[in-house]
């Protein structure tokens, strides 16, 4: 189990669906978190737009199917893809060994650097993972 | 006084406190909370394929059916012939419905002489109860063993090596569709071989108290837990089909790849006349084929094929390194080689019709 530091890098901002984005200028790298590769389990496909495509914030933009089931990508904002991450691509287990660093799916350029105001810190991610967990606790025997 | 129906409550396996132990992921299965995944899926499943694995199955139900009538009952509610089976045999077998649909497919075990178990789906059990309620004759008394005899399987080509030296009293000849009594920690335990996985190895029928001990004893011997999500990987690799998916009471026994499960011969047995009567108006029924996807995208339960039928199951085969599916198709499609298209997220994708199993064992 990989301690807190890696599992919400500071320097990242987070989605509720689970993805994660780093900024440099204008530019957006978006991954899918550790826990969300830990919730798939195995990922075996990933599916992901051509470059210069628009994509629009918290829309779908693609698709990572593990062993178990399909997950589709939500981007934590708008922009125009500028390249893919075509290791995943070939290798999809990257993101599950790898998620925040050789494991990105996706850069953008970003239409409206604002956007990024509505998504978590990493402190914010954390507790919003903390009441997941306490919603999803195991049922009971009745 | 209320009584809670017992499918409304969520059943723990005598294993349940292991599970949380080695921090599995748990999830709802048939009406228990069962281990889907433990260390992960691919590397479980290898695991079964190149060694040995062990799985939690206590949730499947063991049925006993003894008495003067209980080979008569059996005869007349399954479509297998349950006279051939000799003691200590085991049979894979159908409970069909009257219109030759699948209620449920069951192992049959001949203890002795109208002595059965009969070894059913964790999600049939309350019908197939019912069922045995209904239909078994006066003099065939079932009973469900739930809390006698718990189902818990060793699967994996290094199975039966590594049973024999911790078990002295492990029967080393035991062949595949056979079983055995033995001492198994101080209890009087049957061992079949058979399974789930495609792979050699053995299911055991456990005291309850005891299998906690059997788990910890195996993990300590290096035997990984394996969760419900290999086990399903695993059974899709072998073609082995699973009942809700490849199987339910629509799909009749001739559509599926184990028609020979089918002993016409038998006097009569219950859904007998329907297929008689299917058989005779050929073309108008689905058959199952398996898929091996040209692409990465996998095709999963109830998408649908662009020329006509739907997908029962569909996974990344970890041995093929390659989505694999088993579909209903119309049978002019059924041929091998065949190109289909499954409709995967609103877009047509290219798969090829395949010789079932995906994986065949090598016989030793």
């Amino acid at each position: 189990m990989t301690g807190t530091a890696v599992t919400f890098p500071r320097d990242l901002k987070y989605t509720q669906e689970h993805e994660w984005v780093s900024v440099e200028g204008n530019v957006a790298t978006v991954g899918i978190t550790y826990y969300a590769q830990e919730e798939l389990g195995d990922i075996v496909y990933v599916e992901l737009p051509e470059a210069k495509k628009p994509v629009i914030q918290f829309a779908e933009f693609g698709v990572v199917e593990s062993v178990k089931t399909v997950s589709n990508l939500y981007s934590p904002c708008s922009g125009e893809v500028i390249e893919i991450n075509k290791a995943v691509v070939e290798t999809p287990e990257l993101v599950n060994d790898d998620p925040y660093d050789g494991g990105w799916l996706i850069k953008l350029r970003m239409s409206d650097p604002r956007e990024l105001d509505e998504l978590m810190t990493s402190a914010e991610y954390e507790e919003f993972l903390e009441e997941l967990s306490q919603g999803a606790s195991e049922p009971q025997q009745g | 006084m209320t009584t809670v129906s017992a499918d409304t409550q969520v059943r723990q396996t005598p294993l349940y406190q292991e599970h949380l132990k080695l921090k599995a992921r748990m999830g709802p299965f048939a009406g228990w909370q069962m281990p889907l995944v433990f260390e992960g899926t691919i590397k479980e499943h290898q695991s079964v394929r190149t060694g040995v694995g062990m799985f939690d199955i206590a949730h499947m139900g063991v049925v006993e059916v003894r008495g003067p009538e209980a080979l008569a009952g059996l005869q007349k509610l399954s479509c297998n012939n349950v006279a051939a089976l000799k003691p200590g045999q085991t049979q894979y077998n159908m409970l069909l419905n009257e219109r030759g649909g699948i209620r449920d497919d069951i192992l049959i075990y001949l203890l002795e002489e109208n002595h059965y178990w009969v070894i059913v789906n964790a999600g049939n059990v309350d019908k197939i109860l019912n069922w045995f309620q209904a239909t078994l004759p006066k003099q065939a008394f079932y009973r469900y063993l739930l809390h006698e005899r718990v189902p818990f399987a060793v699967q994996g080509p290094k199975t039966l090596a590594l049973l024999q030296t911790l078990f002295p009293d492990f029967p080393a000849q035991l062949k595949p569709f056979h079983f055995e009594w033995m001492t198994l920690l101080g209890q009087r335990t049957l061992v079949s071989r058979t399974g789930y996985t495609g792979e050699d190895g053995v299911e055991f029928f456990v005291a309850p108290d005891i299998l906690p001990v059997l788990w910890n004893m195996l993990l300590s011997q290096g035997v990984p837990a394996c969760g419900l999500a290999a086990r399903d990987t695993l059974r899709l690799e072998a073609a082995l089909p699973l009942y809700g998916h490849e199987l339910n009471e629509e799909t009749l026994p001739i559509q599926t790849a184990h028609a020979w499960v089918l002993k016409w011969q038998k006097p009569d047995f219950i859904g007998k006349s329907a297929l008689l009567a299917a058989q005779k108006t050929p073309g108008i029924q689905l058959t199952l084929v398996g898929l091996m996807m040209e692409g990465r995208a996998i095709a999963r339960e109830g998408y649908m094929l662009q020329e006509g039928g739907t997908v029962t199951s569909g996974t990344f085969s970890p041995t093929l390194e390659r989505p694999i599916a088993m579909a209903y198709v119309d049978p002019g499609y059924a041929t091998l080689g065949q190109l289909l298209n499954v409709d995967i997220r609103g877009k047509w994708q290219p798969a090829r019709v395949c010789t079932l199993p995906f994986y065949r064992r090598q016989k030793i």
